[in-house]
């Protein structure tokens, strides 16, 4: 009888431990994901997977675009190029040869922007540049100023976000390849609301032909599309309702570190621009749609900065924790990077 | 019977205090360093929206307990808790195993240098250990003095 009790006893105790902890995980993920105010329009069929390309690694990143070739970056193989032939899907890997290993490279970026390839590194900073097919360095200059994205747009012009120490907050500039030039920064273009760190962070891309520019922010409704001479083309606000950033920045060791308290609302992930349509990534549930869809697919949403107008709403799927780390649409055909892999999906609208 | 029940009597007694030390080395290594501890319970996936209380919460609750075991009087019950609480952090870690993406550890001291699948035989270990403090004392309620 006493045995019976007190394993009773046992299986209570422990279920009601369990039970707890699974019923705020649950009610808290809820609070973190739903969003009842705005319903996304999900039209049937609207993307349709072409083919998966394996890669062997889940470090690559688009470097960019020419008119028969995908070029991937290596994250951990900062001198590594994927070349891949979108017709034949042949890929070649090419291998950088840089001379001034005496640098601290860190963080080490490559963009392509035909006719020639770009490698930086804000870090350093500095700048490499060489042609495409040639695929060596002929010109490097020291950047003036410390960055952590750019974008060339133009043999001789990268867009960069830096830190601007007179605002104390995270901005958009240029600078020039081929001169001496101070920077030019446009602190005007990023809106600071708490602390011009965190608060701004975005995902910065371009058209292929890098002419147009897209800065998405991570935790706010909000992108931005401009002109390859950091002139804002458009502000535009995305679904979600979120205006201000839900972040909290707390700092650590007497002001020296700061920290996120807790994880931020995410409101856009990666984002590709393309033509007048802003393409980006959400996590963000809408009204009606269900929990699980998280688990298997990602949303992607479509814009139209031209008109300012929301367009359509579809999901990607994807097999369990995976995530896109990065979309890239060209013409009609989306790429996305998916773990190790390279899937390519055609967009029927 | 006398001879066993001195011998459970000291099982009893030794798996109290290895959860006295347990728990008052968690809570106080916790709130050595509060802030940091508080950041990282924000940052876990899985309680982002409580983080605030469940911050106070598991250090307080772990003080509580690790005086409760220390009399007979009270052993019985903070050893329901004590299983109760070692089962909530190892679904609690199963969980974040389970459903993140990125994983952060907020267990103080030098439990943070444990990897996942030691920490949940950890875990586990001391589950098992309650769970035999309290068979041993459900079946022989004369470990309790107060009991005639």
């Amino acid at each position: 009888m006493r045995t019976g009790k007190t394993a009773v006893k046992l299986l209570g105790t422990s279920s009601l431990g369990m039970g707890l902890v699974i019923v705020l995980f649950l009610s808290s993920e809820r609070q973190v994901h739903r969003n009842n105010a705005f319903t996304r329009r999900i039209p049937p069929h609207a993307i349709t997977k072409k083919f998966d390309l394996d890669l062997g690694y889940n470090s690559y990143y688009i470097a960019g675009y020419d008119n028969n070739n995908m070029y991937l970056g290596n994250g951990t193989a900062p001198f590594h190029v994927l070349q891949i032939d979108l017709k034949s899907l042949d890929t070649s890997h090419i291998r950088l040869y840089v001379n001034n290993r005496g640098l601290q490279f860190r963080n080490v970026q490559i963009s392509v922007l035909q006719p020639y390839f770009f490698l930086f590194d804000g870090t350093v900073p500095i700048v490499l540049r060489g042609h495409l097919g040639d695929w060596s360095i002929q010109d490097s200059i020291m950047s003036p100023v410390f960055f952590d994205k750019a974008i060339p747009v133009g043999k001789t012009e990268l867009v960069c976000r830096t830190f601007d120490t007179d605002s104390q907050t995270i901005t958009l500039g240029s600078f020039q390849f081929d001169t001496n030039a101070l920077a030019n920064l446009e602190p005007k273009i990023l809106e600071r609301q708490i602390d011009g760190v965190f608060d701004v962070d975005g995902a910065m891309t371009s058209t292929p032909d890098h002419s147009s520019l897209l800065y998405s922010y991570y935790y706010r409704n909000e992108f931005i599309v401009l002109d390859s001479h950091l002139n804002i083309i458009k502000r535009q606000k995305t679904l979600d309702t979120v205006t201000t950033a839900q972040i909290e920045v707390t700092s650590l060791n007497e002001g020296q570190i700061s920290e996120m308290l807790a994880p931020p609302v995410i409101i856009n992930n990666s984002s590709s621009l393309e033509g007048s349509r802003a393409y980006i990534i959400s996590n963000r549930l809408g009204k009606y749609e269900n929990m699980d869809i998280l688990n298997q697919a990602s949303i992607l949403d479509v814009y139209d900065w031209k008109k300012g107008t929301y367009e359509f709403s579809t999901y990607i799927h994807k097999t369990e924790r995976e995530k896109i780390r990065e979309i890239k649409v060209v013409d009609n055909l989306l790429y996305a990077l998916v773990g190790n892999r390279l899937s390519v999906y055609e967009l029927a609208y | 019977m006398k001879w066993g029940q001195k011998h459970n009597h000291r099982i009893v007694e030794t798996i109290s205090l290895l959860f006295v030390v347990l728990f008052i080395y968690a809570a106080t290594s916790k709130l050595w360093d509060f802030g940091q501890f508080k950041v990282q319970l924000g940052q876990s996936p899985v309680l982002t929206a409580y983080a605030d209380g469940v911050a106070w919460m598991v250090p307080g609750v772990e003080y509580l307990l690790a005086l409760l075991l220390l009399f007979n009087r009270s052993r019985l019950a903070a050893f329901y808790g004590s299983l109760a609480l070692m089962v909530m952090f190892t679904t609690y870690i199963v969980m974040v195993l389970q459903f993140s993406d990125y994983i952060p550890c907020s267990c103080g001291g030098v439990l943070e240098d444990l990897g996942w699948t030691e920490h949940i035989v950890f875990n586990l270990f001391f589950v098992a250990m309650a769970i035999i403090g309290i068979i041993l004392l459900e079946t022989y309620p004369t470990l309790k003095p107060n009991v005639s």
